[in-house]
């Protein structure tokens, strides 16, 4: 409203409350009300509630002009919330859900759960199949065991493998509730069967080195987002009943303005670089204040009060609209000063890290003025694409001169660079309707960095080791002693051994175990099915296996071997990416740029390579030749994981290229390292070929398959079978377990590996020595 | 944590999305109470509150259910609405008519409503869920009313025709009547088999025999149809050709047997089968289409609660019958004397509520209600609506009233903005409990100075004024609000 007219209108109110007192104090208590008096005061009072409704019209979110109360959508303070990341990335579980979804929808169809319980079976029951059959028993007797269901003693478990088997007759109740409800009863059936065919295939499957390692990050604990407060307010799972077999689904508060983030923060450009870092005890950037329209309504009760007082001749409503009024009046006295002074410090540690790892971040605003600050709230600026795992980026508190606010927090750590945003500060008044929002710019770190070398030695100090430290079991140069020979001629001195000739008056020979270099060749699985995530904001598979490719080049050049690198699932030259085994710092950094470039690359995968990462479904189960479907990699590998996918028409032309060409470019003598999560069949069959080729190899294997789902335990089984069928065909494997630092699982490998059969490691040499 | 009892609202861990920070909504819900006890004792009893309070936390509680994906709490919420919604509703409808000491009771059940929904986070979107809850189970109580009703008139209308068939003195009707009874009975439970989840429902182990069961019996049914329909169509032909006649005549003995057919032991036994499984046939269908999604087990659940008034009702009339044929007062006593107004909370309540749904949704929509910060704009209304009830007998009780109303405003709100901003995981109790001090601080202040104010105007000023005085003055006041923000 105009100032003007609201002036004017003003004086007129004051005149005509003037006018009342008046006649009031002329008029006497006795009068009664006249008829006009009663028309006059139905007029204003229908009037006064249309006033009344024009005041409280329109949204508190909303308020033109001026700030929006802290709930709406348009405020822009902690919005959106700075603990929620993104869902781009596929789940690694995943796999079981359309099957589990489309028995649901069958069984419910044909009013019979049994037409379900159809549906799953062969997908568990070649499963089951498939790991037992790494444990030495034949596919019959496996098959036989199944169909007679004395594999597992849940009798529920064992009809869901096999027809021939009988469920246990249920109560009355678990029978009315599958009648009306077979979805769930086939997602309970799944759940026990899947259960039981996981603990068969412990019992069965070998163990991998690496894959009882400690757990020293955080894996199970679920995002702050996945989480909700139960009846009696403590954390759960947010389980959607629903969605059983996709296991804990977030139910996603929906909010205006979510997913509005400002933008993609990872891979920050270099110019922000220079901004890593800052000193300044100044903390504040900007600065904005405003007033919240917070007692609008209190304006219309005070008008509702004024015309139930005029219609009831009630003095005390009149009266009493002087307490809603007060508060309108606290509202518009109660001021906040900007602060005169705060500093912030935040810092990020560690910095750069390695993908998977997880990174610790504090915030501290420091109150460097001179007035108490009587309610600060604090929000960081989290990179959208990073998950937090724990603490809170938010706090608040009452700030006295010279105190501090502090918050910290935990998030999982992607390959990226992320830049954080400026902390968001607001301050209030005591009366809370004033308000002062300043961002932040804090001293300390501003980025994160997660990098597949993060943990790597710098390149200079790269190439300063001996060549070939690699110790082999032939005789020949090099430090630990091997065995005595008889002297030949020709022999340099300092090998003889003195002492010898000393007591016997012989000439022997000292041999030392011969020191050699290793030609090694990384490969890298960067296949779409590569490219999934344990869960919204975790690393992919592919960035795991980047940086343990990563971590073994450097450690192989380090130690004077030559390396290469081939990306599967790249269009290079060929139809990989191909980077010929050499050394030195130049050639390192070659391979961790093509590393980086693999990781960052869009999908370029044929089409056929796209459909192999899409999960099973019905379809592609009840066609009798299911195995032979595109995705069979993940349904049926025992018996055609080699053959079967081989007869695989896209698949087997793309493997054999990767085969022939990789056998083409390696020379005699070199190994091979594959990084892969094992997502599919497809890999083993590649190490497969590789060790028919005679070309030894090294399976590292990073788990991104959370198992605390139906499905994603499903998908488990299925991951650690295909790792036993790679030790099983003469790899050396190693399970890179989720949550385990990467130094940790390399460390248990070695222990496995020093306790390994003394003939495969004097084989691996004799290998390498050539 | 709640209040008290379990929480009814489903945040998640950040809890931005959620109801106002506890320690605000506990000042606030205190603030609430302190001045319900205090209305209750200036209508005459403190301790009304404890009833409205339970009539409007169980409907806010039903409210809050249907938020829920359990079958059995969605069933409770919907049960809840429709018996303490709808009394709760009725009252705040009804009862402002009861003179001001009902206003009062109405405006704390309001104020208390208000805060329920607050803890609970009841916003429009639980309201809509609410409304349409409750007008399916209103709309299936009608529709499985009206059904019992037909299906009762097509009993009567059935009996009837069974019971001239049964009076039937002719042979060739005795006859027809009994194949006609045969092959449609024949023809339902045929049906009947194939709807119900007989299968379903048996043990795995004896499953088999029942399906062996039930092929030999669908073969018998499918015979008997088939049979008795070929005997009525020679029977007819027989009588036609005169051939029946000749044969009664033929035959001694014949007439009187062809009768006796249709006496009631052999008429009664398969019609009352075919009519028992022909309705659980039904219901079984219509349960298994109503569960087809798991999306419509909330609406199921609405339905399931009106199918069981309907049936409550039904076995009442039963009972009051009963009693009545059988002059046993004592059957029909309580239900005679409960039963109006049983019937006017089911059947009036529903539409009642629907009707406050649809006013405080159009306030929503019009932006005249807020949305999220809808639980602490009712408890403050209701105050108001208190306070304006309590202004005649009760002076500083209805400005208590104001002042509780704008501190249960005021520092909800407060806590529904660090929500907001900060979610729920921050600790803030600290500032909650200073800014809810320095509300009730002002409000105290306030409300002296309005109560003093009041004893003056009513003691020194006792022989002043008039109506059109403060008609007058009331109008000045109101043009000084209007250039007034909020």
């Amino acid at each position: 409203m105009n100032r003007w007219l609201a002036g004017a209108l003003a004086v007129v109110a004051l005149i005509v409350v003037a006018l009342g007192v008046a006649l009031g104090l002329a008029g006497s208590p006795a009068d009664s009300r006249s008829g006009a008096t009663t028309a006059v005061a139905l007029l204003i009072g229908i009037v006064a509630i249309g006033i009344g409704l024009w005041k409280v019209h329109g949204e508190l979110e909303s308020t033109e002009g001026g700030l929006s109360v802290p709930w709406a959508a348009s405020d822009s303070f902690a919005s959106p919330a700075p603990e929620r990341s993104d869902r781009d990335p596929p789940l690694s579980s995943d796999d079981l859900v359309g099957v589990l979804e489309d028995a649901g929808e069958i069984a419910r169809t044909a009013g019979d759960i049994d037409a379900g319980i159809a549906v799953i079976r062969p997908a568990l029951r070649e499963t089951l199949v498939d790991a037992l059959s790494s444990s030495g028993l034949s596919r019959v007797e496996i098959e036989r065991s199944i169909d007679e269901g004395t594999w597992t003693d849940d009798r529920i478990a064992a009809s869901v493998l096999s027809l021939s088997v009988v469920e246990p007759d249920r109560p009355v109740g678990d029978r009315l509730r599958a009648w009306l409800f077979p979805e769930q009863a086939i997602r309970e059936r799944a759940r026990r069967a899947v259960h039981e065919v996981a603990l068969a295939a412990d019992d069965a499957l070998s163990t991998a080195p690496g894959q009882h390692a400690p757990r020293t990050v955080p894996v199970l604990s679920p995002r702050l987002e996945e989480l909700t407060r139960g009846v009696d307010g403590h954390l759960e799972r947010a389980v959607d009943p629903d969605v059983t077999a996709r296991g804990p689904q977030p139910r996603r508060a929906q909010l205006e303005g979510d997913g509005n983030r400002g933008g993609d923060d990872s891979a920050a450009s270099s110019e922000e670089v220079e901004g890593d870092r800052t000193d300044g005890a100044n903390a504040i950037e900007t600065m904005e204040m405003g007033r919240l329209p917070r007692y609008r309504g209190a304006v219309a009760a005070a008008i509702v009060l004024v015309v139930a007082g005029m219609a009831d001749g009630s003095g005390v409503l009149l009266l009493g609209a002087l307490v809603p009024l007060a508060f309108v009046a606290y509202g518009s006295l109660s001021t906040v000063t900007p602060p005169d002074g705060l500093a912030a410090t935040r810092t990020i540690s560690p910095t750069p890290t390695p993908p998977g790892g997880t990174v610790t971040v504090s915030l501290e605003v420091t109150n460097t003025g001179s007035r108490t600050l009587s309610d600060v709230r604090l929000v960081d600026g989290v990179p959208e694409k990073l998950a937090v795992l724990a603490g809170s980026p938010r706090a608040a508190g009452v700030l006295a001169p010279g105190e501090s606010l502090r918050l910290e927090y935990l998030l999982a750590a992607r390959r990226g660079e992320y830049r954080f945003d400026s902390p968001q500060c607001r301050l209030r008044g005591l009366g809370a309707s004033t308000l002062v929002t300043a961002t932040l710019s804090p001293a300390g770190d501003r980025r994160l960095e997660c990098r597949v070398d993060a943990d790597a030695p710098p390149l200079s100090k790269l190439g300063t080791d001996r060549v070939g430290r690699m110790a082999s079991d032939r005789p020949g140069e090099g430090v630990a002693f091997h065995s005595i020979r008889e002297y030949r001629p020709g022999d340099p001195a300092d090998r003889i051994d003195w002492r010898q000739y000393a007591k016997r008056g012989e000439l022997a020979t000292v041999s030392y175990e011969r020191q050699v270099a290793a030609t090694v060749v990384l490969v890298v699985d960067a296949r779409p099915s590569a490219r999934v995530v344990a869960g919204p904001g975790r690393p992919t598979a592919l960035e795991l296996s980047a940086y343990a490719g990563t971590r073994a080049l450097t450690d192989l050049l380090g130690r004077g071997n030559r390396v290469g690198l081939a990306v599967i699932g790249q269009e290079g030259p060929g139809s990989l990416e191909w980077v010929a085994p050499g050394s030195g710092a130049t050639h390192r950094s070659r391979l961790i740029e093509t590393l980086r470039t693999a990781i960052d690359r869009p999908d370029d995968e044929s089409e056929e390579d796209l459909a192999s990462s899409v999960p099973p479904t019905v379809s592609s189960i009840q066609t009798s030749n299911w195995s032979t479907d595109p995705h069979a990699g993940s349904q049926s590998e025992s018996a055609n994981d080699g053959s079967g996918e081989m007869g695989r028409g896209g698949g087997f032309d793309r493997n054999r290229a990767w085969v022939d060409e990789l056998i083409e470019r390696i020379g005699p003598g070199t190994q091979l390292a594959l990084c892969s999560p094992l997502l599919d069949g497809r890999p083993v069959e590649l190490v497969e070929r590789w060790l028919a080729a005679d070309v030894p190899v090294v399976v590292l294997s990073p788990d991104v398959v959370p198992e605390n789902t139906v499905s994603g335990q499903y998908v488990q089984t299925r991951r650690r079978t295909r790792l036993t069928r790679c030790q099983a065909a003469g790899a050396r494997t190693v399970d890179w377990r989720r949550g385990t630092p990467l130094p940790i699982v390399i460390e248990y490998a070695f222990q496995a590996d020093a306790k390994a059969p003394a003939n495969r490691t004097a084989t691996d040499s004799s290998r390498g020595d050539d | 944590m709640s209040l008290v009892g379990p929480r009814l609202d489903r945040p998640s861990a950040i809890g931005e999305e959620g109801r106002p920070r506890a320690a605000s909504l506990r000042i606030a819900t205190l603030a609430v109470i302190v001045v319900g006890i205090a209305a209750g004792t200036a209508v005459g009893d403190p301790s009304i509150i404890a009833t409205l309070g339970t009539v409007a936390g169980l409907t806010v509680a039903g409210l809050a259910l249907l938020e829920r994906s359990s079958f059995v709490q969605l069933v409770v919420g919907h049960a809840f609405l429709v018996t303490f919604g709808s009394a709760f509703v009725l009252f705040v409808l009804v009862g402002p008519f009861g003179g001001r000491n009902m206003i009062v009771l109405v405006g704390l059940t309001i104020a208390l409503f208000g805060m329920a929904a607050a803890w609970a986070d009841v916003d429009a979107d639980g309201l809509k869920r609410g409304g349409l809850g409750t007008l399916l189970t209103f709309g299936s109580m009608i529709a499985f009313g009206v059904v019992a009703v037909v299906v009762a008139a097509l009993s009567m209308f059935g009996l009837g025709l069974l019971s001239s068939l049964t009076g039937a003195s002719s042979a060739i009707a005795s006859a027809g009547g009994i194949l006609v009874v045969v092959a449609v009975t024949g023809c339902v439970l045929a049906l009947s088999l194939r709807w119900l989840p007989l299968r379903q429902l048996t043990p795995r182990s004896k499953r088999p025999a029942l399906e062996a069961r039930l092929d030999s019996a669908t073969r018998g049914l499918f015979g008997a149809v088939v049979g008795s329909l070929l005997l009525l169509f020679v029977s007819a032909m027989a009588w036609l050709a005169g051939v029946f006649d000749r044969l009664l005549v033929a035959v001694p003995g014949l007439e009187s047997a062809l009768v006796a057919l249709s006496s009631p032991l052999l008429v009664w036994p398969p019609v009352a089968v075919g009519g028992c499984t022909l309705l659980v046939g039904l219901g079984s269908l219509l349960l298994g289409r109503l569960t087809r999604h798991t999306d419509q087990k909330r609406w199921m659940a609405a339905v399931v609660v009106g199918f069981a008034i309907v049936v409550a009702a039904f076995g009442i009339a039963l009972l009051v019958l009963a009693g009545i044929i059988t002059a046993r007062p004592e059957l029909f006593f309580l239900p005679v004397s409960v039963g109006p107004l049983a019937i006017v909370l089911v059947v009036l309540g529903p539409l009642a509520f629907l009707l406050l749904v649809a006013v405080l949704l159009a306030g929503v929509a019009l932006d005249v209600v807020p949305n999220r910060a809808f639980g602490p704009a009712i408890a403050a209304a209701g105050l108001v609506v208190a306070a304006i009830g309590l202004a005649g007998s009760q002076p500083p009780v209805a400005v208590a009233c104001l002042g509780a109303a704008v501190v249960a405003w005021d520092v909800s709100t407060y806590g529904l903005g660090l929500t907001a901003e900060l979610g729920h995981r921050p600790r803030t109790r600290r500032l909650e409990l200073l800014y809810g001090l320095a509300s009730i601080l002002v409000a105290g202040v306030v409300v002296a100075l309005a109560v003093g104010l009041e004893f003056v105007r009513s003691g020194v000023f006792a022989d002043v004024g008039s109506p059109a005085a403060i008609v007058v003055a009331g109008l000045g006041v109101l043009f000084l609000l209007v250039p007034l923000r909020g």
